[in-house]
């Protein structure tokens, strides 16, 4: 499993302490040549968050078979014109799939997801970390761009 | 990259949703707080939302209906997401009318209830949104 982010802090965490097997640095290291070194037996699953350059990078490394998860695209949020995939007729000759994917069609289970994930958390099998900013409901609109300059570190909660 | 904050710039909305008949002589005060602030969306943003895609606004803390609770949020969700939310056009959710209170999922405890399934005290989550209090019927909280 590799993970893909911003800066060497946040690839030393995904690794060193969440267990990935490597990490990429997208704002340093070329995304393309490093999925062909760590990953030499191609990718089976991408799951993007991200888009525009990063998943037009993966699309060129992909094994038979791959599926590609859209949950999101941070890279095109705030793009007046959305840039789409250049390479997706890689999915041509990777018989890959690419599919969208919107947490609220499991509604129904998040009872269960809340119990199961609560019991990971107590028992160490699942690793979060939060970024509290403390600025009342008047810090919103500065505290949601931070989240489009790569500057948060977990999950971003603003407290009240 | 600092776009400031909502400071000195209030506007009082009376009679709007969350406010809807509540008149302050009528307003119970579990809290110390009896003002409800909350973030607005004004505009809807091309590129980065701007300062002025929003307002901050207050209303008298809402008084909960038959079937209804009142929360006070502690602690907002701040996800990449809202910024779909806050465009024009069909997506996988509604889009934040512009007027309205930007959503945001939120955590927060019970202050009143006339809604049998949550009592004074209960810590809930929902998509509550931008603001102190919210006023809920239950649906899509736990």
């Amino acid at each position: 499993m590799i993970g893909i982010a911003g800066g060497q802090a946040k690839c030393d965490w995904l690794v060193d302490e969440l267990g990935f097997d490597a990490a990429i640095d997208y704002k340093a290291q070329n995304v393309r040549q490093e999925l062909r070194a760590q990953a030499s037996n191609r990718v089976d699953v991408f799951f993007d968050n991200v888009g525009g350059e990063i998943l037009d990078a993966v699309l060129t490394r992909l094994a038979r078979g791959a599926r590609i998860v859209i949950c999101g695209g941070v890279s095109q949020y705030n793009a007046e014109q959305v840039r789409g995939p250049a390479n997706y007729l890689a999915l041509i000759a990777a018989r890959g799939s690419m599919t969208g994917m919107v947490i609220f069609d499991y509604a129904d289970r998040f009872p269960q997801a809340t119990a199961e994930l609560a019991g990971w958390l107590q028992q160490g099998r699942l690793i979060s970390r939060e970024q509290i900013v403390e600025g009342g409901v008047g810090a919103f609109p500065e505290t949601l761009l931070s989240l489009f300059a790569g500057e948060n570190t977990g999950k971003l909660v603003l407290a009240l | 990259m600092s776009t400031g904050r909502l400071e000195g710039k209030v506007a009082i909305i009376t009679g709007a949703a969350g406010g809807i008949g509540t008149t302050p002589d009528r307003l119970e005060r579990p809290r110390m707080n009896s003002i409800n602030h909350q973030v607005r969306l004004t505009a809807r943003p091309s590129g980065l939302p701007k300062p002025t895609d929003w307002e901050l606004t207050t209303e008298p803390v809402p008084v909960p209906a038959a079937g209804e609770f009142v929360v006070a949020i502690s602690h907002l969700s701040i996800d990449p997401a809202m910024r779909g939310w806050m465009n024009a056009g069909a997506s996988y959710i509604e889009p934040v009318q512009t007027g309205a209170v930007m959503r945001a999922g939120a955590i927060g405890r019970v202050t009143a209830s006339e809604h049998p399934g949550y009592a004074s005290g209960d810590h809930v989550y929902g998509a509550f949104g931008v603001q102190e209090f919210a006023r809920s019927d239950g649906a899509g909280a736990a």
